[in-house]
């Protein structure tokens, strides 16, 4: 899976960004975590907008009211690339709300629990456009913005990538 | 991850045939990539050697 990534406010980013037209500056931020808040690029008819959105694409409000949370029933995070044509869940959305996720690296781990290394992966060149999925719900009129990363099984002999890595 | 060449079709909500965008739903490491070991994804301290990895042939 993947499962946190990161957004430096940089001249890589800084292009990315120009490249999809976006004439705003990304917020740096690190360790993004699923529920967490990260920044998507989507597109209408009209035009392509840089918002905030919550990291899981199922989203409910807090039981205190205080914001909105990943559904605790669903992870919907990550959406496998072999189910989008499948899911109702990414199927339909996949048709005509995808999302670019702006990064600038990601994490990976490998070993045993409590030996665990923490990997940071990044483009050599360039920041990171992950592919994604996004929805705008509307709470009794608060519209919030939320969005899965499309993951994809690793390459083979790949001692790095977990089986559903970023891609 | 997307190639700046695929942007244009990935976010365009009136492509609603996604035959054009099957080939971004294969592995395939289209960039290379820099993998370095760093003590927290807080802090992205380094603490070893960078390892870079290939991309696939085209």
């Amino acid at each position: 899976m993947c499962g946190r990534y990161n957004v430096i406010d940089d001249p890589k980013v800084q292009d990315l960004l120009t490249i999809l037209g976006i004439p705003l500056r990304a917020q740096t931020r690190l360790n993004i975590a699923p529920g967490g808040s990260g920044q998507i690029v989507y597109q209408t008819a009209q035009q392509r907008t840089l918002v905030d959105a919550i990291w899981s694409l199922l989203i409910e409000r807090k039981p205190d009211n205080t914001g909105y949370r990943p559904s605790p029933r669903y992870s919907t995070f990550n959406a496998r690339a072999g189910s989008l044509a499948s899911s109702p869940l990414w199927k339909a959305r996949l048709h005509r709300q995808r999302a670019i996720i702006p990064a600038s690296g990601f994490h990976e781990w490998t070993g045993e629990k409590g030996h665990k290394q923490c990997y940071h992966i990044r483009a050599a060149k360039g920041a990171i456009a992950f592919a994604g999925l996004y929805e705008l719900w509307d709470f009794d009129g608060d519209l919030v913005p939320a969005y899965t990363i499309i993951t994809l099984p690793p390459p083979p002999g790949s001692h790095i990538f977990t089986p559903r890595a970023c891609r | 991850m997307l190639s700046p060449e695929d942007f244009d079709r990935w976010l365009d909500p009136q492509l609603t045939n996604t035959d054009p965008l099957q080939h971004l739903f294969e592995t395939r490491i289209r960039q290379p990539l820099l993998v370095e070991p760093v003590r927290s994804p807080l802090n992205l301290e380094p603490v070893g050697a960078i390892e870079e990895i290939a991309a696939d042939n085209q």
